[in-house]
């Protein structure tokens, strides 16, 4: 058992033999410690209000009715949907993080994958809030769901929005269980820590009875690489199947084959790019530099420079394939991106997600924090706008010329996006007072001290 | 006596309203047990005012053309013999507007009239309706309309106005009538007629004015010139080979009864098709289905004229024409090489089908011009074939104008001590240069009979609410004479009076109600009660038409030139042209809602009136858009927003009437309920000497942005959009001339080419029973809109005001697109309704994560409302975007008790959308649904043509054509299989069920 020792609070991790004890008492302390840094109730206050505005928004958009927003003919889905496939887009690096990376034994994924990982499930709780409300009727979303009725209504399973709900409803419910069970050592080991029976009762009923026997460890690790063999399909399937949404619709500018590699990657993209923005300054304020080396900050530069030239790649196809199909209307539709009313937001998608990213190729851009957090922020902004280019550009002017218009969202539109974040940030700031972080157990199976000759 | 203690709450109570206790409540309470029934409006005592209207259906169930009496309005223990609940019933009567009656059948439902159409029995209608006809309904159930007499504003019973009424009108015959006036609008009712002689003679020294901002004098003064005797003008449509309108809009809302004529001659497939030729200073309906059409100033059009007649009096003679043709005019515009190419072009045909050519003045050029037209078509040999001529009946009514200029001075003289205005608006309404308002308040004693308490009814000392006419007996002429019945529907929401009605009051002899009036005037007719009964049954008196006369011609006068001939844009003179609008006409219409949110048949404009310029002469002035401008004529001036609009004439402002309206009500706008105006009133610029163009206009724009709420064009278009339309154009509406039709007749089907279409799936519907499709003749359409109201009345489609439709969230379920051909300087318009095409393959099906949206068995697109969840993504994967969605409740109001009323004008057969859920056209299932039960129940097929489409019904051209696409015989399946028909947009494999005739214009060669 570590030695508690009274550290001033909230400083870097304590020099000192054990190198194990070390790692478990910079990441737990953070749980413990009876007062979280003043940044942290600041923060956690802004949230908080955001949250509340979003509640105040859904409130009176269950009074009033969803016109409150831009939406209108013929741009039919508007923010809510751009909002929905952005979060699911951040949503994506958690997964990939856990399951993928796992299993091609990265092991510098240790250092973030926790982080990732919560930060995966917030997002989709945040992408989960709006099919829901973007609904005329949005008291009966489960109307979508399977449900068995008297009337034997079923869903329509012809629909890419009835596959969606399978798609992230399973990508959900696996990524929480991917996540929940991997903490459940480091939960224990809190447990163990405990000084107040509350708290003690608390991580003791989380962490499910672990002793950390080796069958238990046996098992669990076995069902850890069970889960990331299963979660792995799911990092391409959530994101092809909201790709659906648009791909198999007959919309110009909607209706491309490209559309799922396309989605997947600029996912990657984005998540990476949230990953990254969460853990400056997480690392800075919880005393983790330590435990989030600069070498990873690098290797997810790294990643989402490859995924951010991906992006652009898919971009250039697009406009070759409409143009090489000879279709008028999808021609137009590529034409009117770029050149159209909405130029503006096409080319701030493009500069902020293929222009931006390649000053990653620099290793001075990748060693500092401050250039890494404003292209990340960046990024981020730049595949908000590529939702919205896709959304908004393909649906303001289709086929008919008579039915053109011009979509301008209202501030009930900015009101509930900037409302998801504080849903998103109260959440992960919860998760970083509350729970471990770092992946305790797992990073010391990668620490140097489980395979030097101690 | 008030159930209420006024000082303690009550221990029980039913409403807020009732435990409060307040004054105002104390005052409700009261004035419920006070009022007789028949004054109380239906907000304070609406179980009662249903118990009415319940046995007011029932009386007139059992007895076609009986008007009920109160005694009448039993309880249902005893059905009337063939009424059956819920059961609709159609009735015959007549709208009488401006003069002009059209006879129309109305469907009542438990009572209620909810849905208008023509009667194919009034020749002026022929089972068409228009705009106006088909909101008539929304009018008559209208929340604002006046429920009570006013005394200097204030509310009082009809029995006050009564009691008034006898002594002050007896006190009057006393004096012979000395200072009374009566203000009239226009009217063709032969009761009315009667009363206003017998009136005449009862007041030997009173006078009789009328008065009709909008009328078409000009026609009446000009064949006065012409034949010395005023003259009404028929046209035979369809036997013409060449049609010739010099600023006529030959189709308008006035002249539904030329749309079978007109579509006769628009069919290529039988051969034979009619060129229309169209001279207008800005694009009417029949300058879009026009072959060739010339946009000029109205002021110019007469030298045009001017210049037919010297042109074709030169090589035709005609014995029966008589004195010189006019000189060629020297208009320094005749001088142009497309003016004089277009005029020459137009002789040559005119000569070339003589007796089978048409030349038609328009009701807004002067009378000398309309004279000329009439020595045209005598010297073109027309009369009498395509041509005709009918006596006007009422040969001693004057110019309307002149009529209220002698009014407006004998009231500023204080001449007249008491005026009585039979409907119409003139405080609203009248010319500028009238200061009619001025003028009433040097009146003692004023009455106002109107629908609303309008501008007028609050500058008269009385105002009585006028009865509806579909509550109200009447009668009416048609154009060419023939009498027809205005039968009530219902009885009088708020106990109004009819003019005729009023008329018999301050008479005081004869029959004092409007059945009465109207048997003492058609009596000698119609003695006989089995002829009487006929005629009510028929709506039309038959027989009762004129026959057509051939009036001999006389001396013409010369046609005046206007100042300037040539483009006046550089001396900063414009033309300004004073038009009645296509949704308000004069502005009667304001606060309706439909046709406050009807899209402008050019422009696709709702809520708001404009200034019309060219682009061309938008750029000479540096006038941009869809800014601010203050237009001026004659030393007056208005602020209001200038739309460029191509296919306007150069030089030529247009400007709509019917705007601005300040006592409208909670649409149109209200002052004291402080509703801003809709629009800006134009009335102001307008003077009686130039009351349809003015010249010398000027516009200056101040820059500042408008935003005017059009449903098409929403956005300013920029190059790449204009370019892409341009493109898509010839796929979308395809188009060609019929020399080409006559080598190519399947010329629209090589507008697009694509692979052989297959399908992912085997067809999951046999369509073994029906299979129900549509046919739209673009050639055929003019864009008067009377599909797109039909629809709003048969289908309750929510009106959703300005802000709404600036959001792009209207929600027709029929639109008609509008598009220009060609450069902005020189277009060609073309109009396209566009409604749900009811696909095999329907896109918005397969996306419908509910099923809410689902393919009928019969090929129907349905929508389930009670499933639908509103995802809105069968609306963005639907290719035509003709799905609407419920963004609010769009019938919230009917929430307040006062619009209650409005409920009524609701069709029962069709589902009041809620909140949240999609909506689009259902090809009028519920009339599908009746036709199919009651052929089922006489175990019988049904006949091909029986199930009509709202749009259908309505349309005057029968450009829209529904049926049974599995019977080979129906008129649908037959068109549909002409090579002139096409789907739109079929290579996206949808199928459509929607199939659109291409259109085929007979253009002359010589034109090119």
């Amino acid at each position: 058992m570590a030695q508690i020792t009274h550290y001033s609070q909230w400083q870097d991790a304590p020099a000192g033999d054990n190198e194990f004890a070390k790692i478990t008492d910079a990441v737990v302390r953070v749980v413990e410690t009876p007062r979280p840094p003043p940044a942290w109730y600041m923060a956690f206050a802004l949230a908080l209000s955001w949250l509340g505005i979003l509640q105040l928004c859904i409130g009176f958009l269950f009074w009033e009715g969803i016109g409150i927003w831009g939406n209108m003919h013929p741009v039919a889905w508007g923010w809510p949907i751009v909002n929905f496939v952005f979060w699911v887009g951040i949503g994506h690096a958690g997964t990939l993080i856990s399951a993928v990376l796992f299993l091609f034994r990265q092991n510098w994924r240790t250092a973030i994958n926790r982080s990732a990982e919560a930060m995966t499930i917030f997002a989709v709780i945040c992408a989960l809030l709006f099919p829901g409300i973007h609904i005329g009727r949005p008291w009966l979303p489960y109307w979508m769901f399977p449900l068995p009725n008297q009337m034997d209504l079923w869903p329509q399973f012809r629909s890419p929005l009835a596959w969606d709900v399978f798609a992230v409803g399973t990508y959900f419910t696996v990524s929480l269980l991917f996540w929940y069970m991997g903490m459940i050592p480091d939960l224990a080991t809190i447990r163990n820590r405990a000084k107040s029976t509350l708290r003690r009762f608390i991580y003791g009923a989380l962490a499910m009875g672990w002793r950390g026997s080796s069958r238990q460890w046996h098992r669990y690790e076995r069902a850890y690489l069970i889960l990331a063999a299963l979660a792995t399909p799911l990092v391409l399937s959530v994101h092809s199947v909201v790709s659906f949404d648009f791909a198999t619709a007959q919309l110009p500018g909607w209706h491309t084959t490209i559309f799922p590699p396309y989605f997947v990657a600029g996912a990657i993209f984005s998540g990476f790019a949230m990953v990254v923005t969460l853990l400056i300054p997480a690392r800075q304020f919880f005393g983790l530099k330590g435990l989030i080396e600069m070498k990873h900050l690098d290797m997810m530069c790294r990643i989402i420079l490859a995924t951010g030239t991906i992006v652009g790649y898919a971009y250039a196809m697009e406009f070759f394939v409409a143009w090489y199909s000879g279709s008028h209307y999808e021609g137009f539709a590529f034409i009117n991106r770029a050149f159209g009313p909405y130029a503006w937001a096409y080319w701030t998608m493009v500069s902020c997600n293929v222009i931006f990213p390649q000053m990653f190729w620099f290793k001075k851009i990748r060693g500092n924090l401050w250039a890494m957090m404003l292209i990340c922020i960046v990024v981020n902004v730049g595949m908000w706008f590529e939702r919205f280019v896709i959304i908004a550009t393909s649906l303001h002017r289709d086929f008919l010329p008579s039915s053109w218009g011009y979509f301008i969202p209202t501030p009930f539109d900015f009101l509930v996006l900037m409302g998801s974040f504080g849903l998103f940030f109260t959440l992960f700031l919860l998760f970083c007072r509350f729970l471990p972080i770092v992946a305790i157990a797992e990073i010391k199976s990668v620490h140097p001290a489980a395979h030097g000759d101690h | 006596m008030s159930s209420v203690d006024n000082e303690k709450k009550p221990a029980f109570w039913r409403s807020l309203a009732e435990y409060e206790n307040n004054p105002a409540f104390r005052k409700f309470v009261e004035h419920e047990f006070a009022a007789p029934i028949e004054d109380t409006a239906p907000n304070s005592a609406e179980r009662r005012r249903f118990i009415q209207l319940m046995g007011a259906s029932f009386a007139l169930a059992g007895a076609t053309g009986c008007r009920w009496e109160e005694d009448h309005m039993l309880p249902h223990s005893r059905r009337p013999e063939g009424a059956v609940p819920g059961e609709s019933r159609y009735f015959a009567t007549t709208m009488d507007m401006g003069g002009n009656a059209v006879g129309l059948r109305v469907k009542s439902y438990d009572g209620r009239p909810i849905k208008i159409d023509g009667n194919p029995n009034h020749p002026d209608s022929l089972g068409a309706a228009n705009v106006f006809h088909q909101a008539s309904v929304l009018e008559l159930y209208d929340p604002d309309r006046s429920p009570k007499p006013t005394r200097s504003g204030e509310d009082v019973e009809m029995a006050d106005f009564d009691i008034f009424a006898k002594k002050h009108f007896s006190a009057l015959r006393g004096a012979r009538g000395q200072g009374l006036r009566v203000l009239a609008s226009a009217s063709s009712s032969p009761s009315q007629y009667r009363l206003r002689q017998q009136f005449l003679t009862a007041y030997p020294m009173a006078a009789w004015h009328e008065y009709e901002p909008i009328n078409d004098d000009n026609a009446r003064d000009g064949s006065a010139l012409a034949f010395g005797e005023p003259h009404v003008t028929h046209y035979n449509l369809k036997a013409a080979k060449v049609i010739v309108c010099l600023d006529a809009d030959l189709l308008g809302p006035s002249g539904i009864q030329h749309g079978p004529g007109f579509a006769a001659g628009r069919e290529p497939e039988t051969g034979d098709m009619s060129r229309i030729y169209a001279i207008e200073s800005s694009y009417s309906g029949t300058g879009i289905v026009s072959d060739h059409r010339l946009p000029l100033r109205s002021e110019l059009v007469g030298a045009v004229a001017a210049q037919l007649d010297a042109e074709i009096s030169r090589v035709r003679r005609n014995p029966k024409v008589v004195g010189a043709a006019q000189a060629a005019p020297t208009a320094a515009f005749l001088k142009d090489e497309r003016v004089k190419k277009f005029i020459s072009a137009v002789v040559k045909d005119l000569l070339d089908s003589t007796g089978n050519g048409i030349v038609v003045a328009g009701a807004q050029q002067p009378p000398e011009v309309h004279a000329v037209v009439h020595r045209l078509n005598a010297l073109l040999g027309n009369v009498g074939r395509t041509v005709t001529y009918t006596p006007v009946v009422d040969r001693s009514r004057k110019n309307y104008t002149e009529s209220l200029s002698a009014l407006v001075a004998d009231m500023a003289a204080g001449k007249v001590t008491t005026l009585v205005v039979l409907g119409g608006n003139p405080v609203y309404n009248s010319p500028g240069d009238q200061d009619f308002s001025a003028a009433l308040n040097k009146v003692e004693t004023s009455v106002h009979l109107s629908l609303f308490r309008d501008e007028t009814s609050s500058a008269c000392s009385w105002h009585v609410p006028m009865a509806h006419f579909l509550e109200s007996w009447g009668d009416a002429r048609s154009r060419n004479a023939t009498v027809s019945i205005v039968q009530p529907l219902i009885a009088p929401l708020y106990g109004g009076k009819s003019a005729i009605e009023l008329l018999a009051l301050i008479l005081r002899s004869g029959p004092q109600d409007g059945l009465g009036i109207v048997k003492a005037t058609l009596g000698r007719r119609l003695g006989d009660e089995r002829l009487w009964r006929k005629a009510v049954h028929d709506g039309v008196v038959m027989a009762s038409a004129m026959g057509p006369v051939m009036p001999a011609l006389k001396e013409m006068p010369l046609i005046a030139m206007p100042k300037h001939t040539e483009s006046t844009v550089g001396n900063g003179e414009l033309e300004i042209t004073f038009n009645a609008d296509a949704a308000l006409h004069d502005g009667r219409y304001s606060n309706i809602g439909w046709l406050q949110e009807l899209p402008d048949t050019m422009t696709k404009l709702t809520w708001d009136n404009v200034a019309l310029i060219h682009p061309t002469t938008a750029k000479q002035l540096g006038i941009r858009d869809a800014t601010m401008t203050t237009v001026s004529v004659g030393g007056k001036s208005i602020q209001i927003p200038v739309m460029v609009s191509p296919g306007q004439a150069e030089d030529s402002i247009r400007l709509n009437l019917g705007y601005g309206r300040t006592h409208a009500g909670v649409i149109g706008g209200s002052v004291k309920g402080g509703i801003a105006p809709v629009g800006v009133d134009t009335y102001a610029l307008r003077s009686s000497t130039a009351l349809h163009f003015a010249s010398g206009g000027k516009i200056t724009s101040n820059g500042e942005a408008v935003l005017l709420a059009t449903t098409q064009d929403k956005h300013a278009i920029d190059q790449a959009g204009i370019d892409a339309t341009q493109e898509r154009l010839p796929m979308l509406v395809r188009q060609s001339t019929l020399e080409e039709y006559k080598k190519h007749p399947d010329f629209v089907q090589h507008a697009v080419h694509h692979p052989k279409l297959l399908a992912l799936w085997e067809e999951p519907v046999p369509y073994d029973g029906h299979k129900w499709g549509l046919s739209v003749d673009l050639n055929k359409c003019n864009s008067c809109n009377a599909c797109v109201v039909a629809c709003n009345a048969e289908n309750n489609i929510p009106v959703v005001g300005k802000e709404r439709v600036l959001m792009g969230r209207e929600m027709h379920w029929i639109r008609i697109d509008r598009y220009f051909k060609g450069p902005p300087e020189d277009v060609e318009a073309v109009a396209q309704p566009v409604t749900c095409h009811h696909c095999d393959h329907a896109p918005c099906e397969q996306v419908c994560p509910v099923g809410a949206t689902m393919h009928s068995r019969e090929g129907l697109n349905d929508m389930v409302y009670n499933r639908c969840i509103g995802t809105r993504y069968c609306s963005n994967n639907c290719p035509y975007k003709v799905r609407r969605f419920n963004y609010f409740n769009f019938h919230e109001d009917m929430k307040q008790e006062k619009n209650a009323v409005k409920a009524m004008a609701f069709n029962p057969e069709v589902t009041v959308r809620v909140r949240g859920v999609m909506e689009k056209c259902t090809f009028c299932v519920q009339r599908i649904q009746n036709v199919k039960i009651k052929a089922k129940n006489a175990r019988r097929p049904i006949k091909d043509g029986e199930i009509k489409t709202a749009c259908q019904e309505t349309c005057p051209t029968g450009a829209i054509i529904f049926g049974d696409l599995n019977d080979r015989q129906s008129q649908v399946a037959r068109l549909q299989a002409v090579p002139r028909s096409y789907a739109m947009l079929a290579e996206l494999n949808v199928r459509p069920r929607l199939k659109y005739m291409g259109r085929v214009k007979n253009t002359n060669p010589e034109l090119g």
